[in-house]
């Protein structure tokens, strides 16, 4: 028989007892539909998340080499021009560029207090007003943010431990690098962990920049061209700079993978949403039951039916397809409509939520695989039974 | 054409096994028209499911065009019922959530035909059995005697080489019951080979050979006197 025709009639029989077929389909529209919100939900925090850690919005690679030097005595140095070289060297035509960057946040500065050696962190800042709260003296005034400003302001905690109190600590002087600052406020560090204004002291960025010796960052950022294998070619600065870096004796240089970091987050995003859709997919087995019993019931009631067709010409291998095509239409029919059900789905939920989903080609070719296996594997034993009835029994009853 | 050498038929095994045939030969030409008599439980039912492919479990040998029948498995024997034999059941045996012409169809689309090229064909079966034009029509809408009609229409979709008629009339009133008997002499005066199941002696009496069956043996083989004019 050709599958036409054999399409045709499977449908006319499945038609013949839509509120039978139409029962069965919800299931599996029920199970689809809940795989597939999920899936496009999932998909839709995996790229908003991995797009939010990528810190270059132009999908640019970048990578950053950091030194930390071993001995207080060599605060000052970082990387320097023959470093930029030495990187460079590594590969010229992956890297793009390398610049140096000076760190703002929390460094470990050697200064004078009080006319004492003392080990501060410090931030540098660019705004007269920093979001802090101040428990005496004043902000930062216009002029102290330029390169010959002198303000700066410490901590409540520093001013107690040096000073005993605030007043004393007030127009004190503080010595970082070449330079002599006057306490003009005191501050408390906000209560959020770990940020950049928890420190000993804030002095301008620009001051602090004129008072430096030397020019040289702890930061290296380097720049890849696209397609690049950041994570190896970092290392492989790295070890060049290890060998001959122009500060290799005074401290180390590390680095922070990313690509591996956004792949491992990448990963256990995905790996989560496979999860929980599995979860729901339990619904498309149980549906699945629902089709089998659909199928057996089928059968037994059509029995007169099978003989009819066996009588005139149908092979059991035919009476087999008809069945089995019939059970995946259904499950496939549940499958489309499901689909389209949970992404709509997937769509409102995602009108309260910070991401939009994401139904990507894998899950459509996935749904209509998930349906048509439901349906074979479902189907296959009503189809069996279907298929191996007795011809003598049936033409007699 | 059709010739059963020394078939047997047991149902169950062992101490409990029932012996339906026994020993049956019969030989039976092409052209020929027998009806095979016998009360109910004699045998006759297996004897034309043998005869029709229906049951290819039996012992003996079943030549039908020089092929053994009883080396035919379940698809083999498909095939061959498809191409050969024509079933006319007594319950009518008509699906019913197909109409008329999808019910005739059935035999043509499992020969491999499809529905465009078989229209005219349906249309010429369904006006020798005086449907003409019912295509469309559901079975229940059809009266008893139609719809034995139709599936005499289905039964020569594949111009079988014979045809098996199983209490051809046995629901039907004896007004349409001697319209059907009257398409089955028509389709024999044009040479059809036809093998009628039935009990009642009147529609016998229409054939050209009487076989009559009793406790799985063949009692008697006789010519209709009509038969010999």
């Amino acid at each position: 028989m050709r599958l036409s025709e054999l399409i045709r009639i499977s449908f006319r029989a499945l038609a013949a007892n839509k509120r039978r077929s139409f029962l069965t389909m919800i299931g599996i529209v029920i199970g689809i539909a809940s795989v597939v919100t999920i899936l496009s939900l999932g998909n839709g925090i995996k790229a908003a998340t991995v797009k939010n850690l990528q810190a270059d919005t132009q999908g640019q690679q970048t990578a950053e080499i950091t030194f930390n030097p071993t001995s207080s005595s060599e605060t000052d140095a970082g990387f320097k021009e023959s470093d930029i070289a030495l990187a460079k060297q590594t590969a010229p035509d992956k890297i793009k560029k390398v610049v140096i960057k000076h760190d703002k946040e929390r460094l470990q500065v050697n200064g004078q207090l009080a006319n004492a050696d003392t080990m501060m962190s410090v931030t540098l800042v660019n705004k007269a007003k920093p979001n802090i709260q101040l428990n005496a003296g004043h902000g930062f005034s216009q002029d102290s943010l330029q390169a010959d400003g002198e303000d700066a302001i410490i901590s409540k905690k520093l001013a107690k431990k040096v000073f005993h109190g605030n007043a004393a600590a007030l127009n004190s002087s503080l010595e970082l690098g070449t330079k002599n600052y006057n306490i003009v406020g005191i501050f408390s560090p906000p209560k959020t962990p770990y940020s950049a204004l928890d420190v000993d002291v804030l002095v301008p960025e620009k001051a602090y920049r004129a008072g430096q010796l030397s020019q040289e960052g702890r930061k290296l950022a380097i720049t890849y061209t696209p397609g690049s294998d950041v994570s190896k070619l970092t290392k492989d600065v790295v070890e060049k700079l290890k060998k001959s870096g122009s500060e290799r004796r005074s401290g180390e240089y590390s680095y922070f993978d990313y690509g591996e970091l956004l792949k491992g987050i990448g990963n256990v995003i995905s790996a989560l949403t496979l999860f929980v859709s599995a979860i729901a997919g339990i619904s498309l087995l149980i549906a699945g039951v629902g089709v089998m019993n659909m199928m057996y019931i089928s059968a037994s009631e059509r029995s007169q039916e099978i003989g009819i067709r066996m009588a005139v010409g149908a092979t059991p291998a035919e009476i087999m397809k008809q069945f089995l095509l019939e059970s995946v239409m259904l499950t496939l029919t549940g499958g489309v409509v499901g689909l389209i059900v949970g992404a709509l789905t997937a769509w409102v939920i995602a009108m309260f939520l910070p991401f939009k989903p994401v139904v990507t080609l894998g899950s459509v070719i996935g749904t209509f695989a998930i349906s048509s296996i439901v349906g074979i594997l479902f189907g296959l034993l009503p189809a069996k039974s279907a298929a191996n009835k007795n011809l003598i029994d049936i033409l007699k009853s | 054409m059709i010739d059963l050498q020394h078939v047997n038929k047991s149902y169950g095994q062992g101490a409990t096994a029932f012996h339906v045939l026994k020993d049956i030969n019969l030989h039976i030409d092409e052209g020929e028209f027998v009806a095979i008599m016998g009360p109910s439980g004699s045998g006759k039912s297996t004897l034309i499911n043998i005869i029709g492919f229906l049951d290819t479990a039996f012992e003996g040998k079943y030549f039908f065009q020089d092929e053994n029948v009883a080396d035919f498995n379940a698809t083999k024997a498909s095939r061959m019922r498809n191409r050969h034999v024509g079933f006319v059941f007594q319950n009518f045996s008509l699906i019913h959530n197909l109409n008329i012409f999808e019910n005739v169809l059935i035999p043509l689309s499992y020969g491999g035909h499809r529905r465009s090229e078989v229209r005219d064909r349906i249309a010429e079966l369904l006006e020798s059995v005086g449907l003409a034009g019912m295509e469309n029509k559901l079975p229940r809408n059809l009266s008893g005697g139609q719809q034995q009609r139709v599936a005499i229409a289905r039964a020569l979709a594949n111009s079988p080489q014979f045809l098996i008629a199983d209490e051809p009339t046995g629901a039907l009133d004896s007004h349409t019951s001697a319209d059907i008997m009257q398409l089955f002499k028509e389709l024999h005066r044009k040479g059809g080979t036809i093998i009628m199941v039935t009990h009642d002696e009147h529609v016998a009496e229409q054939s050209d050979r009487i076989i009559k069956i009793l406790d799985g043996q063949i009692i008697s083989d006789t010519e209709v006197a009509h038969a010999t004019k």
